[in-house]
């Protein structure tokens, strides 16, 4: 008995996208175990999209688990046209996206209802929020400060310039990739990117005079 | 393209590898040539590593578990049997509320339109001898014919209980037949008889008030009475009088009575009715009677005289009370 579970051989290190596709066909025909593979394999990332987009660890978590639901009842959709990753980042988008719409919907209710912004104003800072760097010697290499700094600039960039220049930069997508994922035009992205990094070069200006990036 | 401003829109696509060949060209000439759109490509650079330098956020647990969880959660859901749609909440509202607007709609209606019915009913009795035209509820509505005096008669919906349970005293000044229920004798072929009623025959009896009426309709069980007189008596004296035989004739007979009167009656029953509520200054002329009364009080008189036989107008110095002016059997 040769054959090989696909599952079993996904590693996350694996950027064979014949391996990958195995995995999601096994997962399509109903293999719960090919399924938690893909989950294994893309949970970081997933998460890591989340976190950037909402900048709050729960909301992070609980989109992320969001995505591989909808990736689950959607996965019979997926025919292979595009990569999955790229498939799977355009469900997290579209997920976080109505999401954030959701909340901020219920958020304006709840404002309404109890009657002004002084909520507002005590409200946590969400800066303060931000991830625990990775323990790993990978992720040493930055200053923890350093760190903390260039994710608070990138906070301040609008949605989807700071989505895009995730995709581009933090999970190296191309600009084609992108804009499938982002469902807009090549034009778009290359624009939001630009825009996003001159906005970043002026938030980093004091870092980039000191140096220290 | 050596212009600055359009290599600095591409500065990004360049440093991401995403120029086609021949602006990469283009821009780094410009760039060997222009320092200062050298200096603002490293700066872009720098940004750029600095954020694909960014650590990983930190996943707190494999996420694997919690969403096998939510999967069987929800495949749970999936196969729970669907309710037929007649039993769902949303449609079991609405057949409710449907419900509640027919049986509000059945109770209520014949009382909006009672006043509206009446005078085709009369119409359509008119040739015909007079007889209880039931409505659409099962209300028996009397109609003693046209002319002066003409007389409709309306009576509440009677419980599905004995008939001889209110006693009324009915004269009339018509050949014409005054009944209560749908009695068949009296009844048009198609006038249906909702509950086993007695008919009582056409009355034009000599008695003129209740008290003078034959004794033999006299129910003694229930103390119901109905004025019933032979077919071929002559005509009542007074061309109407409905009452309840329990109370004397007069003011309170015709206030508390379930009677509408819809045509010219006269002066002595419409006088009557507006005592009973509360009118001042009555006035019996020849073909109608005047009073002054609460404006409040239009509402009550109107359940006891059809609003269109009462015309009104205003009384000088008093916005509280109204001048109305009802016509009568001359």
């Amino acid at each position: 008995m040769t054959a090989t579970n696909p599952a079993l051989t996904l590693s996350k290190k694996q950027g064979d996208d014949a391996a990958i596709i195995a995995v999601v066909k096994s997962a399509q025909r109903g293999n719960r175990e090919s399924f938690n593979a893909l989950v294994r394999r893309y949970q970081q990332e997933v998460f890591g999209i989340s976190l950037h987009f909402f900048r709050d660890r729960e909301e992070a978590l609980d989109a992320s688990q969001d995505v591989f639901l909808q990736v689950y009842r959607k996965l019979a959709q997926f025919r292979g046209e595009a990569k999955f990753g790229t498939w799977l980042y355009r469900v997290t988008v579209n997920t976080c996206r109505n999401r954030y719409a959701s909340a901020q919907s219920r958020r304006k209710h709840e404002v309404t209802l109890t009657g002004g912004p002084e909520e507002d104003e005590n409200a946590e800072d969400p800066l303060a929020r931000l991830p625990s760097p990775d323990p790993t010697p990978e992720n040493q290499a930055m200053d923890r400060d350093l760190s903390r700094e260039i994710d608070a600039a990138l906070a301040q960039l609008p949605e989807s310039q700071r989505m895009m220049i995730v995709l581009c930069d933090y999970r190296d997508y191309r600009y084609d990739e992108i804009a499938e994922v982002m469902d807009c035009s090549l034009s778009v992205v290359k624009t939001g990117i630009h825009r996003g990094r001159l906005k970043l070069r002026e938030l980093l200006r004091p870092l980039i005079k000191d140096g220290k990036l | 393209m050596n212009d600055c401003r359009d290599v600095r829109d591409n500065l990004s696509a360049w440093i991401d590898g995403e120029l086609p060949a021949a602006e990469l060209l283009a821009v780094e000439r410009h760039l060997v040539a222009c320092p200062d759109c050298r200096a603002e490509a490293d700066d872009l650079r720098r940004v750029q590593l600095a954020v694909t330098k960014m650590p990983l956020p930190f996943l707190p647990r494999d996420m694997v578990v919690d969403i096998n969880r939510a999967i069987d959660a929800d495949e749970l859901v999936a196969r729970r049997p669907v309710k037929p749609a007649w039993r769902r909440p949303a449609v079991m509202g609405s057949l409710a509320a449907a419900a509640m607007v027919v049986m509000m709609l059945t109770y209520t209606l014949p009382w909006l339109l009672v006043d509206k019915l009446s005078p085709a009913l009369d119409r359509e009795q008119a040739p015909a001898p007079a007889g209880v035209v039931p409505d659409r509820t099962g209300a028996p509505v009397a109609n003693a014919g046209r002319g002066s005096g003409q007389l409709t008669v309306e009576l509440p919906v009677p419980e599905p209980a004995p008939v001889h349970q209110e006693e009324v005293a009915v004269a009339v000044n018509a050949p014409s037949a005054v009944n209560r229920e749908g009695a068949p004798a009296a009844l048009p072929a198609a006038a249906p008889a909702p509950v086993p009623a007695v008919a009582r025959p056409v009355v034009p009896a000599p008695a003129p008030a209740a008290d003078a009426l034959p004794k033999s309709t006299y129910n003694a069980t229930d103390g119901a009475r109905a004025a019933v007189a032979d077919e071929g008596a002559s005509r009542l004296a007074a061309p109407m009088a409905v009452a309840p035989v329990s109370s004397p004739p007069g003011p309170s007979a015709m206030a508390e009575g379930n009677v509408v009167m819809s045509a010219p009656a006269p002066g002595a029953a419409v006088r009557s009715a507006l005592l009973a509520n509360q009118a001042r200054g009555v006035n019996i002329g020849g073909n109608s009677v005047t009073a002054i009364m609460p404006v409040l009080s239009l509402k009550r008189l109107r359940s006891h005289v059809a609003p269109r036989m009462v015309s009104t107008s205003t009384v000088a110095g008093d916005s509280e009370s109204v001048r109305v002016t009802i016509p009568i059997v001359p």
